[in-house]
């Protein structure tokens, strides 16, 4: 990997019902607010040592939604929940390769 | 009925609903419509069955709908059905910058998988064979556990100046640097958390008075760990470059410090090979005392550009314990012409980057 590949570079996010993720490469991939905040990696949602999931997905709100959020250096999105949840980064490279979504070449 | 909305109904009138044979109004396509200044924004109902349409319409409708007088702008949501259109949408504002370092054209991490290769050695002459090569460098050691810029820049002993809570970089050889050796005394040991370590290394980025320019050259501790991952995430690095000697070792650790920067998307712009083999100051033979050649193989294997290698001559040590760097204490020599040839096929790397 000489170079960053593309389609892990970011142009833009946007939200408008669901995470709009833009890559580099021109394929928009959009992420549903449940399953994002669901998936969250982050020690208090997933066990560090052991890899286990600790968060409950039936005690998040069906209606969970970003409030505010921030890119991580060149690699991640901190989302701040409107749970009030906000210490999970989520990796562009692993949402593109391993998150379910749906996807679209803009340009 | 308003003049406006008879237009929209006329226009979306004339678009089809698919091959239905209905417009998208007798379909009850249009779930609502609202116009507010020059913005129009409408939410779109088609049923799952239907969904094949939808391409073509959202065009369809956009294209009616800026046809129209006074309507610059257009939003369009589509929904599978009209319970999913009475559910509200939470919108948010786009993502905020937080990353420090931003006053840097290029921002250039010098790494190594360990201790001793001479990362801090290649640190310091880069940026000053940038530097001779006319552009405006500063360097951040990141090294938290044994800075060693000081010594090589020569302000051992030397203080950065803070006023009020803003630390003031110190200068050598048109070069601004921040240390951590430069803010506690030499002797003191950094025995710290990865929590503590998080917190200085932020205060570095962000209370330093840095000048700007094209490089913040930042030399790192050795391996993959806290320091790293807080530079990852406080900054927008332009790319890492690895420093290894040519012995397998070595490249097996370098090898663990590429995955790091893969994972955290940070382009490898490079690998260097130190103490490529021993230059004899007397008859100016030759002889790889630790191989030659290791850290090419490896780039080429791993698909990361090469930079080059830097021989090992006791100009290079001399120049750092006397805090004037090889590149500035004798230009001429092989290894002085090496770094300024690194400090050039950097540049065409990141010319290619862009």
């Amino acid at each position: 990997m000489a170079r960053m590949p593309l389609q892990f570079r970011t142009k833009e996010v946007f939200y408008d019902g669901k995470v709009n993720i833009l890559y580099q490469d021109g394929t928009l991939a959009r992420f549903e607010y449940f399953s994002l905040r669901c998936a969250c990696v982050c020690a208090s949602c997933v066990d560090e040592v052991s890899g286990e999931k600790i968060l409950d997905d039936s005690k998040v709100a069906k209606d969970i939604h970003p409030l505010d959020s921030a890119y991580v250096g060149n690699y991640g999105l901190r989302i701040h929940w409107s749970d009030g949840h906000d210490t999970g980064i989520y990796n562009f490279r692993w949402l593109r390769e391993s998150f379910p979504h749906e996807s679209e070449k803009v340009n | 009925m308003d003049p406006l909305e008879q237009k929209i109904r006329d226009a979306f009138s004339e678009i089809a609903y698919g091959d239905t044979g209905q417009n998208i109004l007798d379909a009850d396509v249009i779930y609502s419509l609202e116009v507010n200044g020059t913005k129009a924004e409408t939410v779109l109902v088609v049923p799952k069955d239907y969904e094949s349409f939808i391409g073509g319409l959202t065009k369809a409708v956009e294209a009616a709908l800026k046809s129209i007088e006074g309507i610059e702008e257009v939003g369009i949501r589509v929904v599978d059905s009209a319970e999913e259109a009475e559910k509200p949408v939470h919108h948010a504002a786009p993502p905020r910058k937080t990353a420090y370092l931003e006053e840097y054209e290029h921002v250039i991490l010098v790494a190594s998988g360990k201790g001793g290769v001479g990362k801090s050695t290649t640190a310091v002459n880069l940026a000053l064979a940038l530097k001779s090569l006319g552009r405006k460098v500063s360097l951040l050691d990141a090294d938290v556990y044994g800075p060693s810029i000081p010594a090589m820049m020569g302000s051992r002993g030397e203080f950065s100046e803070v006023i009020g809570r803003r630390l003031l970089p110190l200068s050598r050889h048109g070069v601004e640097f921040m240390s951590l050796g430069n803010l506690v005394g030499e002797d003191e040991a950094v025995v710290w958390r990865g929590p503590m370590i998080h917190q200085v290394m932020e205060q570095m980025l962000r209370d330093t008075e840095w000048p700007g320019g094209d490089y913040c050259i930042i030399d790192l501790p050795p391996g993959t760990g806290d320091v790293q991952i807080t530079l990852a995430q406080l900054t927008e690095a332009t790319g890492a470059l690895i420093v290894c000697t040519p012995q397998d070792v070595a490249l097996l650790d370098a090898r663990k410090a590429v995955k790091m920067f893969e994972k955290v998307n940070i382009p490898l712009l490079g690998m260097i090979e130190n103490m490529s083999s021993f230059i004899c100051p007397r008859c100016g033979e030759e002889t790889p005392i630790f191989s030659k050649g290791g850290a090419q193989a490896e780039s080429g294997e791993q698909d990361i550009p090469f930079l080059g290698s830097i021989p090992i001559e006791l100009e290079v040590r001399l120049g750092g314990d006397a805090g004037l760097p090889v590149v500035l204490s004798e230009p001429k020599s092989a290894s002085a012409q090496a770094f300024v040839d690194i400090a050039k096929a950097l540049e065409q790397q990141l010319a290619e980057v862009q």
